[in-house]
């Protein structure tokens, strides 16, 4: 079991990129979409759903009968999602956390938690390549437990390569948990430099082994190599600048499939991964 | 003094290169980089640090030892697995306070804490303000309204208020076009930029402000290009820019500068000529 | 009549806040006697569910309208509910918009002019 996270410090560096053309060479990989705001894996790698299942979050239920308006529910709630309008209390369910204060303090035993749908999560394959996508409903404001759902999934899958959400929110917090190893995709400019630093101070206080692809490389991936260099982080691939990656990425092609330069690029990448991930584990046993 | 604010459903189509081209082009100006996970105008301002302030975003729950008999009550009541060893992480914390109503003793209360910081910067004919939120920390949308009102707090009366705006459709997004006169949306011609374009288009519709479209490195892919424009027609939303894939732009980031430095440069010319109409039609 | 405004500052000539759940203070006035109060809103600086928070706090007033810049779809949601009016000022005083209200001139909000997120304006 190994869980290979792919994220960077912001949108945009090519994290769909790497992770939809490495696990379309990487033999018994899962490709996992966990950009559950803009889920894009299945543009490149068009897979034929199998299943889609709901995604709920607890959310509270409230009996009339027993109800006596007291507006405990209310005051306890620090979300503002329920409100004491006097002759009913009203629930705002979006707002709710599904921390239960309300349930837990109702004097009355009047409240209930029930099921909210806020995304899903759909599995399926594309062309021998397993595939899970969470997606998260618009405007739903956390997307946090579709990502925890999928990590149940993860521990009994082989070999997971998961695309994360950009950022170093939360929800990356969450997405890359339990990592054997993250790899952080960077581009050789000062802005690549500076997302990258955010994404390594994330990784490096989760404590996760963590390498680096330089994706649009050219003649200043020096930048990149001198900081890796400092903090003792391997730069695993150089992805060229070159419009043809560009205008295939634009029709939703797999450049690993399109060209045979490019697949033997990502063919070397997923044995360096996985060397790493075996040094890693046998690293960890030794004593 | 109007407020345009700079957004991409997606991050990494340009949005960047674009507001520092408008930021040399205006001359009574504040810019507000509201991309608080991972703000980088500054790097093209290059501006100078005058003001820092803290950034209290969120209450989670603190034990006082002293009061405390270990008794675990906290610990079994969390949803969150916050509290392990009587010890709260303040990453898995949400700060609902269940805690602190269900210890007998009385011993926990809320606390906020700092998950980021302000900074004011002085730049070329005008003022920045950026944030940068702490790794791991939420509550960014509240963040950038206090960029915002910082921005307007600042300036002497600035023109224009420049706000980049965060990737994505979520909260911080929203408050960052939240009161503002005009969108400019900055698209790639890819069928994911293209998707994320058309969600982040019904959010800015839900509040119901002006919507310019910029196509940037619009070459790239003309069917992709003609689909987008042909969206916005249908929207009623006018393309206000085209920018060809140019060299120039690599070459200006790789040098750490702003595409107005290379102002014979077919981008820039675009964006000033962009400008022009945004002005005229805002 | 009670009448809810959002607030920059406590007394009557303050201008009136273009938030409604982030605004830092209210006054409440008595449309026939001309009395009114500043309330604190506690709510102001929740990182999420501040227009709820506050339209909470303005049902427990007793207030029976709001005027306000804009408001969000949670806080909208709970004024429907409760009854209460919600009449748009924009950029001008407390005591001028109360004005404006009692000579029926303030446009009434019906669809809340901010859409819903955790922590915003």
């Amino acid at each position: 079991m190994a869980k290979i996270s792919i994220l960077s410090g912001k949108g945009g560096t090519g994290k769909t990129f790497a992770s939809t053309n490495l696990v379309r060479v990487l033999p018994n990989a899962t490709y996992i979409d966990c950009d559950i705001e803009e889920p894009n894996g299945r543009i490149f790698l068009n897979p034929i759903i199998e299943d889609i299942s709901d995604v709920y979050t607890k959310v509270p239920l409230i009996d009339d009968n027993r109800c006596e308006r007291c507006g405990i529910c209310s005051k306890v709630c620090r979300f503002g999602a329920l409100i004491n309008l006097g002759r009913e209390i009203l629930i705002l369910d979006h707002l709710c956390h599904s921390c239960e204060a309300c349930y837990e303090m109702c004097p009355m035993n009047a409240i209930t938690m029930a099921n909210r749908k806020i995304g899903e999560i759909s599995t399926g394959v594309s062309r021998g390549i397993d595939f899970i996508e969470g997606r998260l409903n618009p405007g739903e404001p956390s997307g946090v437990p579709i990502i925890k759902q999928i990590n149940i999934l993860i521990k009994s899958i082989e070999l997971s390569i998961v695309d994360s959400p950009p950022g170093t929110s939360c929800s990356v917090v969450n997405t890359i948990e339990d990592s054997d190893l993250c790899i952080l995709v960077t581009e050789p400019t000062p802005f690549g430099l500076h997302d990258l630093k955010l994404a390594v101070e994330l990784v490096k206080e989760m404590d996760i082994p963590m390498a680096v692809i330089i994706n649009k490389s050219g003649s200043d991936n020096q930048i990149i190599y001198n900081y890796c260099m400092k903090n003792d982080i391997k730069v695993l691939m150089e992805i060229p600048y070159d419009k043809k990656i560009a205008e295939l990425y634009s029709r939703g092609t797999l450049i690993a499939e399109a060209d045979s330069t490019y697949e033997k690029m990502f063919v070397d990448l997923a044995e360096k991964i996985l060397e790493l991930i075996e040094n890693e584990a046998a690293g960890n046993s030794e004593w | 003094m109007k407020q345009l604010a700079i957004v991409s459903g997606k991050g990494g189509t340009g949005k960047t290169t674009i507001a520092t081209a408008i930021s040399s082009i205006l001359n009574n100006k504040v810019m507000a980089d509201c991309d608080v996970e991972a703000a980088d105008l500054n790097i093209l301002l290059k501006g100078k640090k005058i003001k820092a302030s803290n950034f209290k975003g969120k209450e989670i729950a603190a034990i006082e030892y002293s009061e405390c008999n270990y008794c675990g009550i906290c610990e079994d009541v969390c949803r969150f697995d916050a509290i392990k060893d009587i010890k709260v992480n303040p990453y898995k914390c949400e700060g609902c306070g269940l805690c602190t109503l269900k210890c007998p003793l009385d011993a926990i209360k809320m606390k906020w804490v700092e998950t980021g910081e302000i900074v004011v910067l002085e730049i070329e004919n005008g003022q920045l303000c950026e944030a940068q939120l702490s790794p791991g920390a939420d509550g960014s949308g509240k963040l950038v309204t206090e960029v915002r009102k910082m921005a307007i707090s600042i300036g002497e009366e600035p023109e224009w208020i420049i706000i980049d705006g965060p990737p994505g459709i979520g909260c911080p997004v929203i408050a960052s076009i939240t009161g503002v006169d005009a969108v400019l949306v900055v698209v790639e011609p890819t069928l994911s930029g293209f998707e994320d374009m058309q969600r982040v288009i019904d959010v800015i519709k839900d509040i119901g402000c002006k919507i310019f479209v910029c196509i940037n490195k619009w070459d790239i892919n003309f069917r992709v290009s003609q689909n987008i424009m042909s969206f916005c027609e249908s929207r009623g939303i006018p393309v206000a820019g085209k920018i060809y894939y140019d060299e120039q732009v690599i070459n200006a980031l790789k040098e750490t500068k702003g595409i107005s430095e290379f102002n014979d440069s077919d981008a820039y010319k675009e964006i000033v000529r962009m400008w022009e109409y945004i002005e005229k039609h805002i | 009549m009670r009448v809810a405004i959002s607030s920059t500052g406590t007394d009557i000539d303050s201008i009136v806040d273009e938030r409604f759940g982030r605004a830092r203070y209210f006054i409440i006035v008595d449309t026939e006697t001309g009395e009114h109060e500043a309330i604190d809103n506690e709510a102001y600086q929740l990182s999420g569910g501040a227009g709820a928070k506050t339209a909470q706090m303005i049902i427990e007033k007793g207030s029976e309208a709001v005027i306000s810049s804009n408001i969000g779809p949670n806080a909208m949601d709970v004024m429907e509910k409760a009854g209460i009016r919600v009449y748009r000022a924009y950029n001008m005083s407390v005591k001028e918009a109360v004005d404006l209200f009692n000579k029926g001139l303030l446009q009434e909000i019906l669809q809340p002019t901010s859409k819903g997120h955790h922590g915003g304006i």
